[in-house]
């Protein structure tokens, strides 16, 4: 229990000096939000600065910092200054497309990862693994934005099968999703692979089979039932390198999720958007660290990537 | 935005080659090409006089296809050689990686071994900015430091450097946690030496093995990391060339020639996966404990 | 059917210049062809500035516009018009950008006929003399909301536009000394002649609106509440992915002599989508994602020319992109005339056209594109490609080229660094443009970056900058750019006295000559380089019926769209 408390602890003050730092360097960062609102080059530099005033971007940092958190505390995430919508409808909005889209890349990635993972390790050395493993290598190479260019390049600008970008129908989906799905079900598959390998030489697999339990249920029940702690573990700590994938791959695609969103508030300097987005990104990523920590001390001691306190 | 997974969570591979082949042979021929790329990219950045290899314009003709005279690989938009643009942007992306690599790879051990060997609170103090930075978007830091510095390469370099390091020091620090409880550390300690000279003489030869391997992994995870950088227009600055600058500019023109677009995404993805394959490599010959098993 | 050998001579006649757009209009009435299909064949001839580009696109209008004259309106469709930037929550009052939507929400006193005349639309007339502004405003009016919108209404919305302290555009309403209204007539009392004022009343940011509603609704306004005249009421904005409208069923119509259809508009509604990639725009429109789209680059033109289900028009952007160097700067010689022309005839204007834009875009040898009705073509006596000219220039300014061909006087280098917007096109042109300025041995360094980062940089100290206005009232913001970041001396007192002949002229023939005066300073004294303006190119799906762009206006109108079913 008290190890638990400990670890929401230190969860909270990463994600407060998070918080503190991309606040910090949002301001830092020359560049003014008004000139997306207001027409910089036919508004008197007075008016600017009265907006300015009216906007609190005169006071000193850490004022600015402390309206902002007394906003976060009360759950007033203030408006965007160049939507002049409330920054949490922006935020779901958001939320949903990124959910929507990560959802469907978790899907294909451990629908088609995990059986070819299993089938490969099954016929372990076959043509079949090599073919896989063959795949699986590529799509762990080829960085995710030139997979983007290239489906898009034959899927819709030569074939004209499916959209080039855009969200509204069921068909604006595909390209995205196998995008982002390519790394992680590559991944998983050969996670997968290992696993079930590791599994079937285990001693268990081999009681099993010794005691007359027939071949194709130790394999699918018992091997694949271990196996799978590894797989989920990994979906956890992979959730921030696929959130850097959304990103990339979200602009590419037009597609309005969390991703695009942080993008384009960062290059607005629209503070208010891209505190609570910059927020929120620390808090999945903390929050799936732990979990995954958590995951692969639990599943497996050997791969210890942080044996140790951090969250 | 990386394009590559850990290695510390990979399962077995394939080693680099069969053995019999000669593993080092390959790898040093390997070494060698990246080495001739880094320098073609360190004289892309650093030697002016050379730039007219692939800023000469010709307004004239542009859009050349491939295999036309004089351009082996065509013209780009402002009649440009695009094979020299290529050779160009490739080195510079070798440059960046390596460097990138290097820094990163560098604070990440020193890091690592103050958080592993020098006691609780040097430990905890590490491990929150290691998390911080954890958390924080490196898109972010490119944007900050593109501000502060002027966007370009240096910018880049320093925002993949300054958010890189943070995943190796985690790695470092659990390599010295179990190393500190060897024999031979122990001994030391006994005798009397200084952390910091046991750092140097015991702990720093131990990490060499998967800092090597870590090297390369960086590298591969930075020149993808530039690409979408320079990709969204907030690394190499024009008339620079870059991979990702190509691939951006290049897909403005997807619709009508496809080629600039097809060659630089296949010269980053060899790029990667050559390095990949280094790095498992690597990993499987210098040191069997962090993977590797087959 | 309407005759088609005689339509389509006239339309060549009309493209070939032989023909006034009204002559054109008039001859196709005659043959029985609707004014918005005629109008569309019209606008699908582009004016001016693709020359290459007409005769198939006058070949595509004509076989729509037999289709078109065959079917009479139909009311009913969603139209969706993917838009080349990113939508804002569209507020005269307030906006950067005037966005497509303007058109749809927001109606002016007086408007912009496409031959760019001012012409009635809130008011049923206007006139102005020496010292005041005159509109009568048609009576009965009423905003979406149901509330009146009175001539005391349209006094508080011209005060907000005219004080610096609310409007944008508040500096180009300085001769204006009082707003007031007497029975239905609004006064705009002047200090000075000021016959300019029509380019500036009927620009996007001179659109009537609810101040009272606007006021109310406060940072909501625009995104979630807006209260226009115009035929559309605002549906939902979703930033980043579309801005949406629905008819407003209570539209009295508008006697906008252009505008065809005299009653609400046909469409149910218009859904606008950023599609700020400009790769993606031909494939949204070819896979029919969208109906309409707005700048598709300059190398898909071509393809979707040819494409039988879709119609293009392409005008001349109201816009130019110019590149600006100190006059104050005498360490790199900017404060001599000659070094400045030396700049400006170094760069190869028509092959940036031809290769960056494949011709879709026309070179400006002063601020104003040729398109516009005020352009003077006395301007292009100057600025002409000429690098041999260009070096001499420099020759006898006292820069000689030094050992590594970078000019320089007593020690100091021709070398600087100008900085851009990060916009695609943009960059390639000032890669262009250093590159053809590399060659007569000036170095010049590009930083391109976003508009955050961009226009903070932009003040009288910045040695060079390049920037592409886009505005309706081109004769104002051209001098803008001289007057605003421009250290005062002799070269800004030379624009502003020509300025001040515009602003003060007291009729068109005096506004005539008070632009003309305006553009041959710009030209010669180069306060501001201009370079090129692109065209607007707008491409239409067949089922789509008068969505007609003009070279007056930002954005088409859409009181005459509808969809062929």
């Amino acid at each position: 229990m008290w190890y638990v408390l400990q670890r929401v602890g230190y969860a909270v003050l990463v994600i407060f000096l998070a918080s503190l730092v991309t606040f910090a360097a949002l301001r830092v960062a020359p560049g003014d939000a008004i000139t997306s609102m207001l027409n910089p080059t036919t508004t008197p530099p007075d008016v600017i600065a009265q907006y300015r005033q009216s906007l609190g971007l005169d006071l000193p940092l850490w004022e600015q910092y402390l309206m902002y958190a007394r906003g976060l505390l009360t759950g007033d995430f203030g408006i965007s200054l160049t939507d002049r919508q409330p920054v949490m409808d922006i935020v779901l909005n958001g939320a949903v497309a990124t959910i929507t889209l990560a959802l469907a890349a978790f899907i294909v990635a451990f629908g088609i990862g995990v059986p070819a993972g299993v089938l490969a390790a099954l016929h372990r050395d076959s043509l079949f693994d090599r073919i896989v493993r063959g795949i699986g290598s590529f799509f762990n190479s080829v960085p995710n934005f030139v997979l983007a260019l290239i489906l898009v390049l034959v899927f819709a600008v030569q074939l004209r099968w499916l959209p080039v970008s855009g969200i509204g129908s069921w068909k604006n989906v595909i390209l995205p999703t196998l995008v982002l799905a390519a790394d992680p079900c590559a991944l998983t598959m050969r996670v997968t692979r290992t696993s079930v390998i590791e599994q079937a030489n285990a001693d268990f697999t081999r009681t099993l089979r010794a005691r007359g339990i027939p071949g194709g249920r130790v394999n699918w029940v018992h091997v694949l039932r271990n196996s799978l702690n590894s797989v989920v573990s990994l979906g956890a700590v992979q959730i921030r390198t696929l959130l850097g994938y959304t990103l990339i791959v979200e602009v590419i695609f037009r597609w309005p999720g969390l991703g695009s969103q942080l993008v384009q508030s960062i290059l607005n300097r629209d503070y208010p958007v891209a505190s609570a987005l910059a927020l929120l990104l620390a808090v999945v990523v903390v929050i799936a660290s732990a979990l995954g920590d958590l995951a692969l001390r639990w599943v497996d001691p050997r791969i210890r990537v942080s044996s140790g306190g951090s969250a | 935005m990386s394009g590559t997974s850990s290695p510390a969570l990979r399962g077995p591979r394939r080693r680099l080659m069969p053995r019999y082949l000669g593993v080092s042979v390959l790898l040093w021929a390997v070494l060698a090409i990246f080495a001739i790329l880094a320098i073609i990219g360190w004289a892309v950045l650093l030697v002016p006089s050379l730039s007219s290899l692939w800023t000469d314009q010709s307004l004239r003709s542009t859009f050349l296809p491939p295999f036309s005279d004089g351009f082996p690989l065509g013209t780009d938009n402002l009649g440009r050689n695009f094979a020299w643009r290529l050779i160009a942007g490739i080195g510079v992306s070798v440059f960046v990686g390596a460097l990138v690599a290097v820094i990163s790879v560098t604070l990440g051990l020193a890091l690592g071994i103050f958080a592993g060997y020098f006691g609780r609170a040097a430990d905890a103090g590490t491990n929150v900015v290691i998390d911080v930075t954890w958390a924080f978007p490196e898109i972010l830091l490119a944007i900050v430091l593109a501000g502060v510095l002027g966007p370009g390469l240096e910018a880049v370099i320093l925002a993949l450097s300054l958010t890189g390091w943070a995943a190796f020091a985690r790695i470092v620090r659990g390599e010295v946690l179990s190393l500190r409880e060897r024999d031979y550390v122990a001994a030391s300690r006994v005798l009397g030496y200084g952390k910091v000279r046991i750092s140097v003489r015991h702990l720093l030869p131990n990490l060499i093995p998967i800092t090597l391997v870590m090297t390369v992994y960086f590298m591969a995870v930075a020149i993808v990391a530039e690409a979408g950088l320079s990709f969204l227009g907030l690394g190499a600055q024009p008339p620079t060339p870059s991979l990702g600058g190509i691939l951006s500019q290049g897909r403005d023109y997807l619709n009508s020639s496809w080629w600039p677009v097809v060659l630089a995404g296949l010269a980053l993805s060899l790029m990667v996966l050559t390095l990949n394959y280094v790095s498992d490599g690597l990993r499987d010959h210098l040191d069997p404990r962090v993977g590797g098993r087959r | 059917m309407p005759d088609a050998p005689d339509l389509q001579a006239s339309l060549d006649e009309y493209v070939q210049g032989r023909l006034t757009r009204r002559g054109f209009l008039a001859r196709a009435a005659v043959v029985g062809v609707s004014a918005a299909a005629a109008g569309q064949m019209l606008a699908a001839c582009s004016s001016q500035g693709s020359s290459t580009a007409s005769g198939s696109a006058a070949a595509t209008a004509a076989g729509s516009a037999a289709a078109s004259a065959a079917a009479q309106p139909v009311a009913g469709g969603i139209f969706r018009e993917g838009y080349d930037r990113d939508l804002t929550p569209p507020d005269p009052v307030r906006n950067a950008w005037a966005d497509p939507s303007f058109n749809a929400f927001f109606e002016a006193v007086i408007v912009r006929n496409p031959e760019g005349d001012p012409v009635p639309m809130l008011a049923e007339s206007f006139d102005y003399d020496d010292t005041a502004w005159n509109f009568t405003i048609r009576e009965g009016l009423t905003f979406h909301s149901g509330e009146p919108c009175t001539p005391d209404v349209i006094v508080k919305d011209f005060d907000l536009y005219r004080d610096p302290n609310t409007g944008q555009n508040g500096i180009f309403w300085t001769p204006i000394t009082k707003v007031s209204a007497s029975g239905q007539v609004v006064t705009c009392a002047l200090s000075a002649p000021f016959a300019a004022f029509q380019e500036t009343v009927t620009t996007e940011y001179s659109y009537a609106m609810n101040p009272a509603a606007r006021e109310k609704a406060g940072d909501t306004w625009g995104s979630k509440v807006i209260d226009g005249n115009g035929p559309f009421q605002l549906g939902e904005f979703t930033p980043g992915q579309k801005l949406t409208a629905t008819r407003w069923e209570a539209y009295p119509g508008t006697p906008a002599p252009f505008i065809t259809n005299k009653g609400p508009a046909y469409l149910e509604g218009i859904e606008w989508i950023p599609i700020t990639q400009a790769s993606q725009r031909a494939p949204e429109i070819e896979t029919g994602n969208v109906d309409a789209i707005k700048n598709p680059p300059p190398q898909d033109v071509e393809r979707l020319k040819s494409n039988p289900d879709l119609v293009v028009q392409e005008f001349q952007e109201l816009s130019n992109f110019f590149l600006s160097v100190n006059v104050s700067d005498s360490s790199l010689g900017f404060d001599d005339v000659r070094v400045r022309q030396a700049i400006s005839q170094a760069i190869d204007r028509e092959g940036i056209v031809q290769s960056i834009f494949l011709g879709q875009a026309v070179a400006t040898y002063g601020p104003v594109m040729p398109g516009n009705k005020w352009y003077d073509p006395a301007v292009e006596a100057f600025n002409q490609y000429d690098p041999e000219k260009s070096k001499a220039l420099l020759d006898e300014a006292g820069w000689t080229a030094g050992s590594d061909g970078i000019r320089e006087k007593g020690g100091k280098k021709l070398s600087f660094t100008t900085y851009q917007l990060n916009e695609a096109v943009e960059v390639q042109v000032m890669q262009a443009v250093a590159e053809q300025l590399k060659q007569v041995g000036i170095d010049m360094k590009v930083e391109a970056m976003d508009g955050t980062a961009f226009f903070p940089k932009l003040t009288t100290e910045t040695t060079s900058y390049a920037f592409k206005w886009l505005w309706s009232s081109p004769i104002d913001v051209c001098v803008l750019f001289v007057e605003f970041y421009q250290p005062a001396g002799k070269v800004v007192d030379a624009t502003m006295a020509a300025y001040k002949q515009w602003q003060t002229a007291a009729n068109d023939e005096q506004l005539q000559a008070g632009a003309s005066a305006v553009q041959m300073d710009i030209a010669q004294q180069l306060g501001i380089i201009p370079i090129y303006t692109p065209n607007t190119i707008w491409v239409n799906n067949k089922k789509v019926m008068g969505w007609v762009a003009n070279q007056a206006n930002l954005y088409p109108f859409y009181n005459d769209v509808w969809m062929a079913v």
